[in-house]
This record gives structure tokens, C-alpha cells and sequence, in this order.
């Protein structure tokens, strides 16, 4: 196993293959993936949280996700590691190799969002996850990225589909998307 | 459908299991069981409730937990630790004894209440984890207070505020304070207390707040422990302050409200807060040191007085910090300094004038025999004079070390001294003459047992006496004095001493008179030359003779020269002296005379006798037939007299009448010239018939063959003449008069300049003018001033302003 990348950058990329190092074991979904504690908590509240402090899961060094898509966690796993959106970007293939190579030990199939038309559903699923597990970053990202998908062509049951998401995966007060569901529709 | 969905939480989801959920997971975290619980189940079950728009309902069931907690739990537990000390303590009833019990029940008191806001803050912070969705979501825009402040506050209102006993009304907050307040009264005594856990509790107090709002001056600690603080450190340092200026020395004062001042520091670093540094500070300024310092100041014989005078350098720098604190200007301390530095002056300058006697006003017998007495006074006088500098000196000395070391080279303080100085030194109406004296001991030859580095170290000081001298024109007058005396007897040191004090004191105080002091060195330069170039002439004359007399002449200007001291006027105001010259003098004075006037024709000169001094060479006869030859050096007077004994036959005498005739000698000095050469034992050249000590008409002196003398060169002194010495009354009188003569004119001149620039002033800034410039010279007496305008007026240099209600006066040209 090859150690040496061309840069920090890609380091980070392939971090979540590795098991070198590995402190922290996330689990969901049937998925079981081994992380670095000081990676996942610098841009995630949630796992900041989790792991400074005393509770099981600090304690056991491990946490299981029980009602999370592992679709979405396995995204949020990648960005925190590349802080890249996995659709944008020069590193759009990357991530998504790194995220093909999260979910392959298992029987679903990756499901690459490129060749996928349910777009808006897509940004606004990730947007929810990224404010559950407080992640500011990835919120914007998501929010970005709705938002260009509006500007561009999409259909309209993907279009309804998200304002469902939206409306049911963030609270009233977060507008993030919100304000930009209700001008379009 | 998309496949996108993710997983949707559809399912109803029930308030009150969830949150029985979250409420068992919250007790268990308050009872330090948080390992045994899931993070991301209670996040979750918070998460689900705030997207089910439960979340204001959740913060509202958290709030009454908390509260409940609080008030059954941790207010019990604190409860329990309040005894009956404690209460009394707080109610502010003095318990004497029973100190170390209090503090024990304090000790345990403070200590469960700490680790009850320890495990609260800690139990709350893990809470807000947790919850943290739901803060994120609810109290943003502080609609809400966050979750950690809400239960902070409930800290306030549940544990600290509630009562401490069913029966009274004290609270646990009064009660900590107190019994924190007690502490800090046994460590003012030298107790040791426990300082970390006071801190903690201080802390406590400042991480709690009034209200939600969190602001820095709503803090518990400044809203209610601080001014109690304050207040009781107030009382104790007024109490303490009494105590301490009834009972303790000065000394022992200082160093102990220094001590408290670092005590209350250290307490404010590392017990209190360093919030409340400058205002406990404060405290101890006012009612310790403010409103004592002066009493401490003065107090009998341990104050300021006594500091002084003992050099107690690290007192007197206690007290000059302390007086800083409450007061910039140190007014305390350098009243007392300058008081004392006024009476030691004083005493300085009554223990010089101490040694006046004063002459009496008898004839002119008695003024003769008076005389001799008198010349002793004076001398006494001259050696008083000089103690005077040294010791006004030696007090600077001091005083500058005083300032240096414990008053830190303050401005306000070096002003004070230079003050004191100055009002001393010129109350005394003398100095200057003193001043003049000391110098002139420095600057003859043979500065008693001094090497010349002491000598110049000696010089420089004087100067430095020079500068608070006011009247420095009277020191002037004395100065030239006693310079021409040393010119003239050639009894400078040296002449680049001499012109290094000249330049000393122009450097120090300007060149006003400097200009007149350097034209007499001017002069003894310019008779220097003349004289070689006389001999040079004569010389030329050809024809050596053997008894030709070597002349030195040293041509003095009038006006530059204080020949007022040196010569007595005639009446038509001449200096020409009476003195019948010996044929060979006469000669060679002439002849002298001739050759300068040929240089410098129209001005005249006039001789005077009674200075100068002659080099004789005697040729002594015994009666064995051998010859002894000595060189005397005497006055020009002396001189006169002995060389009418060259062609006097042995054994034959002159009486008094026909020296007196012969010579032309004034008589008062033909007494003195004639006592130093017949009566004073060592000088013997002239044998007086009878043998007394007084020289009276009808004696009669004869050539005394038998002197005998171990030097080859003997000098005969004339009696009082030699050296400056201190004037007498009558003397100091007549130089005072002239003095104010001259300061008219100075006076007369300074408005004439200043009237021929402004061309027209007021009253008031014309006499504001004139002091201002002559402050160099002189202080000008205001109705001085006044009368030389009028005078001017008169003489229609000046006239009276326009305007009757506004004096003023305008220049005529």
C-alpha cells in the first residue's frame, strides 16, 4: 500500500481507504467505516461534539448511525476529508471514486448522482444531513449547488420532490433553501 | 419516486416517549453516568423533536428539570453545610470567639458549593451537546437564552439566592460572601486561609450574571460581592489607620501601609479578582494613607524631621511613595522638607552671624586699641565666613543624596529644595560677601592641606552657591574686591584658575559682570608687558647702575578696578596719595612716569603708596664685626621708612614727629607700618625706644643691627593689611549704599531700554519688565522702580499716559 500522493489534497482523498491510523469507527447502514477522529471533527459539530466528550461513543470510539442514509453520510464522510463538493470541481471524479470505494463492500449499488437527473432532490438531501450533523461548509456547498441547479434545466417532480425534502429534513427557521423553493415555485 | 429521499422520518413521533427518554438520559448525565449513555441516540431523539416543531416544548421541559434538580438536590446538599456560625456571621453579629470553628464550617461550606457549580457547569455544558440541534435551531437571535445560560440562571435563582434556613431570610449567597469576607479579616491578621478554594468560588461568582443579558457589569461578583468587600476593607483600614498613628512610629507606619498595599495586590491576583485591583487600592489610599499621611509626616520625633536628619533613605522613600499615592504634588512631604531645610539654614546662617561683635563708637584712642581687637573679630569673621559656605554645602550635599536616592530625582521635589535653598541663603544679608570669601580662600596660594583636584571640586561648589544667591551684584562688588587684592598681592594660585572660575561663572549665571572682572586680568596682562618693555628701555639707557632700582608697575584702570576699597578719595575727588618718596625711588618713579606718558599721552597717574611692596636687601652689622645680609620684603610705606635709616649714623634715632615729617605717611598707617617693623617680635628691623606695644608721639626708633631672623628672605606683614577679610559693620553699610546706587542706575537703564522699545506701557507690565530683566542681577525693589520712573519724569525721559484710570507711561524721544 502506497503511501506518497501528490499533495495534501489527495492525501485527504484517500484517507478513508486506509485504515492507518484509523481511530474512529463510523457505522451505518451495514457499512462500516474506519476514520480519523482529528479529521472529522474539525468541520462537523456534531462529531466535535461526539468525541470531546464523555458519553458512550467517546468512550468506545465508535458510533452507529441508526436512521441515516449511508448514501449521504458516505458524501459527508468524503467532504469532510477533501472539504470538496463531490459533484463540483476538478476533484468531482476523485471524490466520487473515494465515495464508489466507501459504499463498494457492500451489495447496493454506488449510485453516481452525475448521470442522475433527481438532482435537486440530491442537493437538498445532502443539505439536510450536512445541517443534522452540523456542517456549515457542506450546507453551503449543497445550497450552492441547488441553487445553479435551479438556474439550469430540471424537472419538476425532482423539483417537488426536494421542496419534500426540504420541508421535512430542516427545521422552519433554516431558510438556507427554503426562500430560494418558494421564489421558484 | 426519487431514490434520493433518504429516509424520512414519517412515522409519528411521540412527545412524551421521547422525551422520556431524554429526561432519564439528563438525571443520569447529573449523576455522572454519562459513559453509560449514547450521544447519538439523544441527539436523534432531540433532532426528531425539533423537526416535528417540538423544540420550544423540549427547552421548556429542560428548563423545569433543571430547576427541579437544582432546587431538590444541589440547594439541599449546600443547605446542609450552613451551621449556626455561619448565620450568625452573616447577620452581622460579631462573634468574637469561635473564629476557627466559623472558619471550619466556612472551609466545608465553600467547598460544597463549589463542587456543586463545578458539577453543574460541567453536567450543563454536556447537556447543550446533546441538545445542541435544538439550541442551533431555537435560540438564535437570543429569542431564547441558551441553554447553558438559562441554566446558569436557574444556579442564581434556585441555589444562591434561595434562603439558607426555613427560619431566616439570609440566603446562601449572603452566606458565602460573608463567610468568604470573614477569611479574608483572619488573613488581614496573618491567618493562613485557603486562597484556591476562595478563588473558586470568586470565579463562580464572576461566570454569573444578573440577568440573561450577560454583561460585564452585571456580574455577581461586582454586583454584590465587590462592594462588600469594598466596604468592609474600608471600615477595617479606618480602624486600622487610627490604631497605627496612635500607637506606631513614623517608620514602622510606612512600611506597614506599604505592606497592606502589596497584601490587598497579591489578594486581588490571586484570591479575589483583578477586577477590583485599583478600587481596593483605592481603599487603602483613602483611609489609610490619605487621610494620615501628614500626620505621619509630622509626627514628633519619628517623622520627616527626624528621617532627615538621620538619613533614613528607605523611610523617607516609603514616605515619598505613599505621599505620591494620594497626593501628585507631594504637598505633605515637601512642607515638611523645606521646613527643615529653612531651620537648618537658619541655624547655619545665626551661627556665622553668632560671631559678631560690634564695634563700639569710642574716640579715635579707643578706636586704635580697639583695633587690634577688632582685626582678631574680623578674622574670626573671614574663618566664620567660610565654615558658612562649607556648611550650607555640605547641607546640599545631603539633600541632593536625600533627593537623589529616596525621592527619586522627583521635579516637584527638586524644585521645593532649590525653594528652601534660596529663601535661606538670602535671608541671610551676607552671603554674598561669604560666597566671595570661600573662593578667595581657594584661589590664594597654599588652600590649607588640599590637593588640586579637592581644590577645584571646592570652586565648582562655590559656583553652585553662586546660582541661588539673589543679589548677585552685591556678590560681584565683593568678588572684584577680593580679586584685585589677589591680582595686586600676587597671591593667585594661578591665573588659569583664576580665568577657569571667570569662564565657571559666566557659563553659570551670564557674562554681565564677567565683562568687568576679565578687564583687570586685561590689566595685570597689558602692566606685565609694559613692564619688560620698560626694561628693555632702560636697558638701552646704557650706563648700569649698581643702585638702580627694578620697577614692576602694575597699571590699574580706574573705572574697572573697586578702587573705592583700595584707595580713600580726597576731597576734590582725587586719588592722589601724599608720600615723600626716598631720592632713589623718587627717580626711578619718574623716570617710569615719563616713559608711559610718552606712550600714552593725556591720561594721568596717579601712585598709590599704600599698595605695593618693595624687596630690600639689608646688610646687618654685629657686634663681632660679622655682616649678615637678608632680603626683607616689605610695604612701599615700610620701605619709605627704612631707607631713612640708610644714611643715619649707628646709635643716632629717629623720632616719631620726624619720621612722620619726612615721610608724609598717613598716620594710621605709620602706626601699623611702624608696629610691624618695631613691635611685631619676628620683624624686628627697628628697634623702638621705649619697648611698648603702641606707637605714640615722642618715640624713637633706631636701626636694629642685632636682628636676627633663620631665613635669608624674611617677609615683614603689615599688621590687619594683608589678605581680604570680612568688612565690619561700617564697612558693610558704606557698600551697601553704593550697591543701591549702583542698582538706581542698573534700574534707570533697564527702563529706558525698555520704554525706548514699547514706546508706551502700562504701569503694572513696565514694573513686570524691569524685574524680569534684571532677574539675573538683582531682585529691584518695587518702589525702587517706582522712583527711578519719577526721576525719569522729572528728567522728561518719560511721560504719563493718556488715560488718569489706567497709569501708563509713554517714551520721549
Amino acid at each position: 500500500m502506497t503511501l506518497a500522493f501528490e499533495s495534501p489534497e489527495e492525501n485527504a482523498l484517500h484517507l478513508p481507504d486506509t485504515s492507518r491510523f484509523a481511530d474512529f469507527t463510523i457505522n451505518c447502514g451495514g457499512y462500516s467505516w474506519k476514520t480519523h477522529r482529528a479529521i472529522i471533527v474539525q468541520i462537523s459539530g456534531y462529531f466535535a461534539r461526539m468525541c470531546h466528550g464523555e458519553y458512550k461513543e467517546a468512550v468506545n470510539q465508535s458510533v452507529t448511525l441508526k436512521e441515516d442514509d449511508p448514501q449521504m453520510v458516505a458524501r459527508l464522510i468524503v467532504f469532510l476529508y477533501s472539504w470538496t463538493y463531490p459533484m463540483t470541481g476538478k476533484d468531482a471524479k476523485k471524490s466520487a471514486d473515494s465515495v464508489r470505494r466507501l459504499l463498494a463492500s457492500n451489495d447496493q449499488a454506488y449510485q453516481d448522482q452525475s448521470e442522475d437527473e433527481n438532482l435537486l432532490t440530491f442537493h437538498a438531501s445532502l443539505y439536510g444531513v450536512a445541517d443534522k450533523f452540523e456542517c456549515e461548509s457542506l450546507k453551503e456547498n449543497c445550497q450552492k449547488a441547488y441553487i445553479r441547479a435551479l438556474h439550469g434545466s430540471f424537472s419538476i417532480p425532482d423539483f417537488i420532490s426536494s421542496i419534500n425534502v426540504v420541508y421535512e429534513t430542516t427545521p422552519e427557521t433554516d431558510i438556507g433553501l427554503r426562500k430560494w423553493a418558494v421564489f421558484v415555485a | 419516486m426519487a431514490p434520493w429521499q433518504g429516509l424520512t422520518n414519517n412515522d409519528t413521533v411521540d412527545f412524551d416517549v421521547t422525551w422520556g427518554i431524554l429526561e432519564g438520559a439528563l438525571r443520569e448525565i447529573h449523576a455522572k453516568n454519562a459513559s453509560k449513555l449514547s450521544f447519538e441516540e439523544l441527539y436523534r431523539n432531540a433532532y426528531k423533536l425539533v423537526l416535528k416543531k417540538k423544540g420550544e416544548e423540549l427547552y421548556n421541559r429542560v428548563s423545569g428539570l433543571e430547576q427541579e434538580l437544582l432546587r431538590e438536590n444541589v440547594r439541599s446538599r449546600v443547605v446542609q453545610m450552613v451551621t449556626s456560625p455561619l448565620i450568625l456571621g452573616a447577620s452581622g453579629e460579631q462573634v468574637g470567639g469561635q473564629a476557627h470553628q466559623r472558619r471550619a464550617d466556612g472551609e466545608r461550606f465553600l467547598g460544597v458549593l463549589k463542587n456543586a457549580y463545578k458539577d453543574h457547569d460541567i453536567c450543563m455544558k454536556m447537556i447543550t451537546d446533546v441538545l445542541m440541534y435544538m439550541e442551533r435551531t431555537y435560540c438564535q437571535d437570543q429569542r431564547h437564552p441558551s441553554i447553558y445560560a438559562m441554566a446558569m440562571a436557574l444556579f442564581r435563582t434556585q441555589v444562591l439566592r434561595s434562603p439558607a434556613t426555613d427560619q431566616s431570610d439570609i440566603n446562601v449567597m449572603a452566606i458565602l460572601e460573608s463567610a468568604i469576607l470573614d477569611m479574608i479579616a483572619m488573613e488581614r491578621k496573618n491567618e493562613i486561609i485557603d486562597r484556591p478554594l476562595i478563588r473558586a468560588c470568586i470565579c463562580m461568582l464572576e461566570e454569573l450574571y444578573e440577568t440573561f443579558q450577560e454583561e460585564e457589569s452585571s456580574k455577581l461578583y461586582l454586583t454584590s460581592f465587590e462592594p462588600k468587600f469594598l466596604e468592609s476593607s474600608r471600615i477595617f483600614y479606618h480602624r486600622e489607620g487610627q490604631d497605627l498613628v496612635a500607637n506606631a512610629d513614623a517608620g514602622t507606619f510606612c512600611r506597614h501601609a506599604r505592606k497592606r498595599l502589596r497584601e490587598e495586590d497579591e489578594r486581588c491576583q490571586q484570591t479575589l479578582s483583578t477586577l477590583t485591583d485599583q478600587k481596593i487600592k483605592s481603599v487603602v489610599d483613602k483611609e489609610l494613607i490619605g487621610a494620615h499621611i501628614r500626620d505621619v509626616i509630622n509626627m514628633e520625633g519619628t517623622g520627616v524631621k527626624h528621617m532627615l536628619d538621620n538619613d533614613r533613605l528607605e523611610d523617607l522613600s516609603n514616605v515619598f511613595d505613599l505621599n505620591s499615592r494620594v497626593d501628585p504634588k507631594k504637598a505633605a512631604l515637601k512642607d515638611a522638607v523645606q521646613k527643615r531645610i529653612v531651620s537648618l539654614g537658619s541655624e547655619i546662617n545665626n551661627m556665622s552671624s553668632g560671631a559678631v561683635v560690634p564695634p563700639p563708637n569710642n574716640a579715635s584712642e579707643q578706636a586704635k586699641k580697639e583695633e587690634g581687637e577688632k582685626d582678631k573679630n574680623v578674622n574670626q569673621q573671614t574663618a566664620s565666613a567660610i565654615k558658612w559656605v562649607d556648611d550650607v554645602l555640605t547641607l546640599k550635599t545631603k539633600y541632593d543624596r536625600i533627593w537623589e536616592e529616596a525621592f527619586k530625582k522627583d521635579s516637584n521635589m527638586e524644585k521645593a529644595l532649590e525653594y528652601s535653598f534660596q529663601e535661606f541663603i538670602n535671608a541671610n544679608q551676607r552671603s554674598s560677601e561669604h560666597l566671595s570669601l570661600y573662593l578667595d580662600e581657594y584661589l590664594k596660594k597654599g588652600a590649607k592641606g588640599k590637593t588640586d583636584l579637592e581644590v577645584d571640586a571646592n570652586l565648582d561648589k562655590g559656583i553652585l552657591l553662586l546660582q541661588y544667591i539673589q543679589d548677585k551684584d552685591h556678590f560681584e562688588n565683593y568678588y572684584k574686591k577680593h580679586l584685585s587684592k589677589r591680582l595686586l598681592q600676587r597671591k593667585s594660585a594661578s591665573m588659569d584658575i583664576e580665568r577657569q572660575m571667570i569662564s565657571k561663572m559666566k557659563m553659570k549665571v551670564g557674562n554681565t559682570f564677567t565683562q568687568r572682572l576679565e578687564s583687570m586680568f586685561k590689566d595685570m596682562a597689558l602692566s606685565e608687558d609694559l613692564t619688560k618693555q620698560y626694561k628693555t628701555h632702560v636697558a638701552e639707557l646704557g650706563d648700569p647702575d649698581t643702585t638702580r632700582i627694578d620697577l614692576e608697575a602694575s597699571i590699574l584702570t580706574t573705572t574697572m578696578w573697586p578702587v573705592d576699597s583700595m584707595v580713600r578719595r580726597n576731597e576734590d575727588g582725587s586719588t592722589k596719595t601724599a608720600c615723600i618718596y626716598p631720592p632713589v625711588v623718587e627717580n626711578a618713579r619718574k623716570r617710569f612716569e615719563h616713559f608711559y606718558l610718552k606712550k600714552h599721552s593725556g591720561r594721568t597717574l596717579s601712585w598709590q603708596p599704600q599698595l605695593g611692596s618693595a624687596d630690600i636687601r639689608a646688610t646687618f652689622t654685629k657686634p663681632d664685626g660679622k655682616t649678615k645680609r637678608h632680603e626683607l620684603n616689605v610695604s612701599t610705606y615700610a620701605m619709605v621708612i627704612l631707607l631713612l635709616f640708610n644714611d643715619l649714623p649707628a646709635d643716632q634715632c629717629l623720632s616719631y614727629e620726624e619720621i612722620q615729617a619726612r615721610t608724609s605717611i598717613p598716620e594710621n598707617e605709620l602706626c601699623r607700618n611702624l608696629q610691624s617693623l618695631a613691635v611685631v617680635p619676628k620683624t624686628r628691623i627697628l628697634k623702638k625706644d621705649p619697648m611698648s606695644k603702641e606707637i605714640k608721639p615722642g618715640d624713637k626708633f633706631y636701626f636694629n643691627e642685632s636682628f636676627t631672623s633663620p631665613y635669608m628672605k624674611v617677609k615683614v606683614g603689615v599688621v590687619s593689611n594683608a589678605g581680604s577679610k570680612a568688612e565690619n559693620s561700617d564697612e558693610r553699610r558704606a557698600t551697601k549704599r553704593k550697591a543701591d546706587e549702583e542698582r538706581g542706575t542698573t534700574i534707570e537703564a533697564a527702563i529706558v531700554r525698555i520704554m525706548k522699545q514699547r514706546k508706551h506701557l502700562p504701569h503694572q507690565q513696565l514694573i513686570a519688565e524691569v524685574i524680569q530683566q534684571l532677574a539675573n542681577r538683582f531682585q529691584p525693589d518695587v518702589n525702587m522702580i517706582k522712583q527711578r520712573i519719577e526721576s525719569l519724569m522729572e528728567r522728561e525721559y518719560l511721560e504719563r499716559g493718556p488715560d488718569p484710570s489706567k497709569p501708563s507711561y509713554t517714551y520721549l524721544a
